[in-house]
């Protein structure tokens, strides 16, 4: 995780793909690509195009030999149309007969030309007002099938959709048939489902909230197709699930791969909660982190593996798993493949599960020591990283598989107790285990990406290749040889399939957090990739668009989106004397401010303190430089240095030096970096709070002294004290 | 000590001080008053699978099938279902080519030769199921085509598939203040059912309109300060009231939420505020009027009152389907026991037990053992509670 905040941020993440299959397709596929819904149609029908989750697609158009003409042909930016539609987007649009078919944040859906990118139709799904008091917002997609799109809501609906004329068909709430899959008890939907002979295939997310993971099937007119869901964990109360209070996890929050030859389902299972103590949920945890093969019409269960036992990392196994017939060890064998958050990847025999390869790394860094109760443990990758939502791609021309990877780190503080997790627990909350959340990143840490081909004949890497920011999208190859990859930096890159050599790239303006679409329209070959990507890939979450590409198209690209800042996230409350440093002129000095850094306050704090639990002290004639960061994302946060009085007035504050405030203080921020300085002219009892209206009497303030001149500067983190130096902090008492 | 004169569906336990007559569960489920085909004193807990249909009446439409099916702990070497075997009959014979139900999940295969259908039901977590007869256009009776009037009777052939705590050691004891029935909920594995637990809390209240009009099918959604915890409330009724839970925990004291009211499409925020502070881990009621122009509501401060949402199993009987409300009720102790006070007007009835996977509000914390806060006590069963797990005539 790259910042704070990291409980929302983490539940921004906890989701991903989807696909979308046309259903009628069944059974009429070709030999040559044998998942596939429409072969030969030039259409995207599903997630990973074939139901084989390979994201293969055997055009031709765009080659290597031509990627110099590859350009910008239209973009769409659904914000602009809608500009209730928040920003971001990880989806996968499909691609049928011509028409893209997009989601958005807040479970919209665009019906778009895929040829001069008019819109078609907008659907809107119906009272969706409470979205906006939501903590994430996230959709990666719809599926396809007999005449309508399926797409999942935040609030646990299924809706069907005339794909013609974007009406609604139908929609059911999860609940219906799923008694506890109720937001409020911690679950919602953010995947893109599959439907495949009549069987619409879902999960949920929720894993973090300690919900029981489950995958389940529905009929086209979304009655349930299985007699009961597939349940990843006990109920609650039963097996491991007795030893704490509405702890579970193990949630199915992408979309599945199925062999269209066996008609199995293939799904992924995330991590248990509490995801950083796993003292309350002892034992093994079976079936969480885990890949689980169904049988399509029954959803009775094949086999399972485990990917990694005991997990107290978050390292959900969660990707969409591949299918295919690969050459191992020069013998043709039905394989499913997975990688994992640990950054680590997997191939069984797809009859048996069966391992054929086990953990091959695919990141440059795998190390996870054991969590130490109240004591900071850093973790490479971090629980957002390795391979996290992004989808996979299978080459049969190669035999490479390929996997878009996070490389990152994070400190994690795991809880003093199993008391001090379970107190006041209750149902549908983010369930860490860690005082820290979901961890911070390390100091002078900057996450990176990067893209990996793994040879299945031998399990050992064929290359493996560096991007500079996370790659959260995923990765599209074609049959011309070509993985086409878009990187939280905003940049569009075509490898070469076989050597990992960059071919092309193309600069967005915005971070990438979705896979390409490749379809065909005519004879013509296109290429969509949304973009704007979250918070968590970059700062991203700043756009909303459809950019589509085709050979002849605009070659002017957009200016780099701002990116995460160099040095990676600030400090770490445990590295808190960062907080107050030396500036660079004399008798200035620095001071960051991260609102809502942690879960104190419930998220009123500055650096992790609230009601006045830091002091920072400075002599006066002091220049102070604030960089102020909210790291709350959706809930407004400013900065401002003012009268001790003005921690019990409700709102209406004034700064009271010069410039001791953030811009629009009485407004804030929801997210980024703001900076000002100011001169303490005065010496005093100052407080530091939130200009927004209730949160400095809801305990958003800490103290701020003006001291005589000439003392040294200090600063208080909960009861302890630092004198500042050039050299840095020194803990006085 | 008076013993219970007469139980149906009940576990006898080695020791148990009352007569135990085990009648099959269909007999409890309308099939028709036959005996059950295994008549033995674990008759509730059912061989695995069954294959066997149970008795049906002699005329009529029915659905016979075993209705009780005891909980048995989740195992993971196991797929945590049991086959459920049952048949559909009209008049005692046969029919085939119906198409069935259970809830919303359409059986696959419609009703083979001898009347028989399957189904794979989950045995691990309390649940009623009903059973129903979906479509008939295709069914035939002893082979040969249903008439319109045979289809019209078979259509409202029913029956449920209950998934309870297994009853044991029941005991009823007369007493000058009623009759206090005391057992055990468990699992086939003897195991005590989980205790009752804090659940959430309670946010609750009205939404009017700026005329004072109530507002239906508005939704109040809470959100924590860090956007991590939400809650979203049913639809206000018809009189404007709303009854959500909501978690007001944390580490401040009061906790603020951002408090919205959507209507529609709308959202509704709150004038000058960015949140509604609310006491820490207290219940509360919060009204509001909706302005008559704009999306900003007048600043609103909650009331608190004492009690929250308990979930525990509840235990109970009803008399006709309609649950007989106690004089006082203990909620199972960690070992599964409980106990509740009948009114002295139930002596000498016929009653039936029921359990519900209860999430209710208690003015007083729920305990394990202590006592249940009656306000919160079910007036009607909920559809999916099982119920007529066992049947017993109290002592007169």
């Amino acid at each position: 995780m790259k910042s704070t905040s990291p409980r929302l941020h983490r539940r921004m993440y906890a989701l991903v793909v989807a696909g979308l299959v046309v259903a009628a397709a069944a059974g009429t596929v070709s030999a040559s690509r044998s998942s596939h819904a429409a072969a030969g149609s030039g259409n995207w029908t599903t997630f990973g195009y074939s139901f084989d989750e390979t994201r293969n697609v055997p055009f031709t158009q765009i080659a290597k030999s031509n990627l110099n003409s590859l350009g910008r042909i239209f973009t769409v930016d659904m914000h602009k149309i809608d500009p209730t539609i928040p920003f971001g987007e990880e989806t996968t649009p499909l691609a049928i007969n011509g028409t893209l078919y997009v989601t958005t944040p807040f479970d919209h859906v665009f019906a778009i030309n895929g040829v001069t990118g008019k819109v078609k139709w907008h659907f809107k799904p119906s009272a969706i007002g409470p979205f906006k008091n939501f903590g994430l917002n996230t959709n990666r997609g719809v599926a396809y099938g007999a005449g309508k799109l399926y797409l999942l809501t935040l609030d646990m609906r299924i809706i069907s959709i005339n794909a013609k004329t974007g009406k609604l068909a139908k929609q059911v709430y999860i609940y219906k048939s799923i008694k506890q899959a109720r937001p409020e008890f911690g679950y919602y939907e953010t995947m893109a489902p599959v439907f495949y002979k009549n069987r619409l295939l879902i999960g949920s997310s929720g894993a973090d909230n300690g919900v029981r993971g489950f995958f389940m099937a529905y009929t086209p007119d979304l009655k349930p197709a299985w007699s009961s869901p597939h349940w990843n964990v006990p109920p609650e109360g039963q097996d491991w699930r007795r030893f704490g209070r509405f702890h579970g996890g193990g949630a199915s929050w992408m979309s599945p791969g199925i062999d269209t030859q066996t008609d199995t389902v293939y799904f992924t299972s995330s991590n248990p909660s509490p995801d950083f103590f796993a003292s309350l949920r002892p034992g093994t945890n079976p079936k969480v982190d885990s890949l689980i093969a169904v049988d399509l019409k029954t959803g009775k269960e094949r086999w399972w593996r485990q990917q990694l036992t005991k997990d107290e990392w978050d390292y959900d196994t969660v990707q969409p798993p591949l299918i295919y017939d690969a050459n191992v060890k020069g013998k043709t064998r039905r394989v499913v493949s997975v990688a994992t958050k640990e950054g680590v990847w997997f191939a069984y025999d797809a009859k048996t599960g069966a391992p054929i390869y086990e953990r091959v790394k695919v990141v440059d860094r795998v190390e996870h020591p054991a969590l130490k109760k109240g004591k900071p443990v850093t973790i490479y990758p971090s629980a957002l990283g390795g391979v996290n939502y992004s989808p996979g791609s299978y080459d049969p021309n190669l035999n490479y598989a390929f996997e878009a990877t996070v490389e990152s780190a994070s400190v994690l503080i795991q809880a003093k107790s199993a008391s001090q997790v379970d107190k006041a627990r209750v149902r549908g909350d983010v369930d860490t285990g860690a005082i820290n959340g979901f961890g911070t990143t390390p100091k002078g840490r900057h996450d990176y990406g990067g893209v990996t081909a793994i040879d299945l004949n031998t399990g050992k890497l064929a290359w493996k290749t560096k991007t500079p920011e996370p790659e959260r999208g995923g990765v599209t190859t074609t049959a011309t040889g070509i993985a086409f990859v878009g990187g939280g930096d905003g940049v569009l890159r075509a490898f070469d399939s076989k050597t990992g050599k960059l071919l092309w790239h193309f600069q967005t303006g915005a971070q990438i957090a979705s896979a390409p679409t490749i379809y065909t329209v005519g004879s013509k070959e296109y290429l969509a990739i949304p973009i704007g990507g979250t918070f968590t890939s970059s700062f991203g979450g700043v756009a909303t668009k459809l950019m589509v590409f085709g050979l002849g198209g605009s070659k002017k690209q957009f200016k780099q989106p701002r990116l995460h800042p160099a040095g990676g996230s600030a400090p770490t409350r445990q590295t808190g004397i960062q907080y107050l440093t030396f500036g660079n002129a004399p008798h200035t000095y620095n001071l960051v401010l991260q609102a809502a850094a942690g879960p104190a306050g419930g998220g009123l704090n500055f650096n992790g303190f609230n009601r006045g639990g830091m002091t920072v002290s400075v002599p006066v004639g002091a220049k102070i430089e604030v960089t102020f960061k909210n790291l709350a994302v959706e809930s407004p946060h400013s900065a401002m240095v003012t009268a001790t009085a003005a921690i019990k007035k409700v709102q209406g504050q004034n700064p009271v030096f010069q410039g001791s405030a953030t811009a629009r203080p009485h407004a804030g921020i929801t997210s980024g970096t703001q900076y000002f300085s100011f001169v303490a002219s005065k010496a005093g009892k100052y407080a530091i709070i939130c200009g927004i209206a209730g949160h400095a009497i809801g305990g958003q303030w800490d103290y701020f002294n003006v001291t005589k001149k000439g003392s040294k500067p200090t600063i208080k983190l909960g009861g302890k004290t630092y004198v500042v130096t050039k050299a840095g902090a020194k803990l006085v008492q | 000590m008076v013993l219970l004169p007469h139980i149906e569906g009940a576990r006898l336990r080695p020791g148990a001080l009352f007569l135990v007559s085990a009648l099959g569960a269909a007999v409890l489920a309308g099939c028709g008053g036959g005996k059950s085909a295994s008549p033995t004193t674990t008759a509730a807990r059912p061989p695995h699978p069954v294959q066997a249909c149970p008795r049906s009446p002699r005329n009529g439409a029915a659905l016979a099938v075993r209705t009780l099916y005891p909980i048995q702990e989740w195992r993971l070497a196991s797929d945590n279902q049991t086959l459920v075997h049952g048949c559909l009959r009209l008049n005692g014979k046969p029919v085939s080519g119906a198409r069935l139900s259970v809830e919303d999940f359409e059986l696959p295969d419609p009703t083979g030769s001898d009347g028989g259908f399957d189904y794979t039901l989950d045995n691990t977590v309390p649940n009623r199921y009903r059973v129903f007869v979906r479509e008939v256009r295709d069914a035939k009776v002893a082979g040969r085509s249903a008439t319109q009037g045979e289809q019209k009777e078979l259509r409202h052939a029913q029956s449920s598939l209950n998934v309870y705590f297994e009853l044991s050691d029941l005991r009823a004891k007369a007493r000058s203040g009623g009759i206090v029935v005391s057992g055990r909920a468990e699992f086939t594995n003897t195991k005590a059912p989980p205790a009752v637990v804090l659940y959430s809390y309670r946010l609750s209240g009205k939404i009017l309109d700026a005329s004072g009009r109530p507002i239906r099918r508005a939704v109040v959604s809470t959100r924590s300060v860090d956007g991590n915890l939400w809650t979203v409330s049913p639809p206000s009724a018809a009189d404007g009231s709303y009854d959500s839970i909501f978690y007001p925990s944390g580490d401040a004291d009061p906790v603020g939420f951002n408090v919205r009211v959507a209507v529609g499409d709308a959202l509704y925020s709150i004038r000058n505020r960015e949140l509604v502070f609310f006491p820490k881990l207290k219940s509360a009621s919060l009204d509001f009027k909706l302005p008559r122009r704009g999306l900003l509501l007048a600043p609103v401060d909650p009331k608190t009152h004492p009690g929250a949402v308990y979930e525990g199993v509840l235990i109970g009987v009803a008399r006709d389907g309609r649950p007989i409300r106690p004089v006082s009720a203990r909620w199972a102790d960690k070992k599964g026991r409980f106990e509740f006070v009948l009114p002295p007007s139930a002596r000498g009835e016929r009653v039936t037990f029921w359990e519900s996977q209860l999430y209710a509000f208690s003015r007083t914390p729920a305990v394990p053992g202590e006592p249940v806060d009656l306000a919160g006590y079910p007036s009607r069963l909920a559809a999916d509670v099982p119920s007529d797990l066992a049947t017993v005539r109290l002592p007169g």
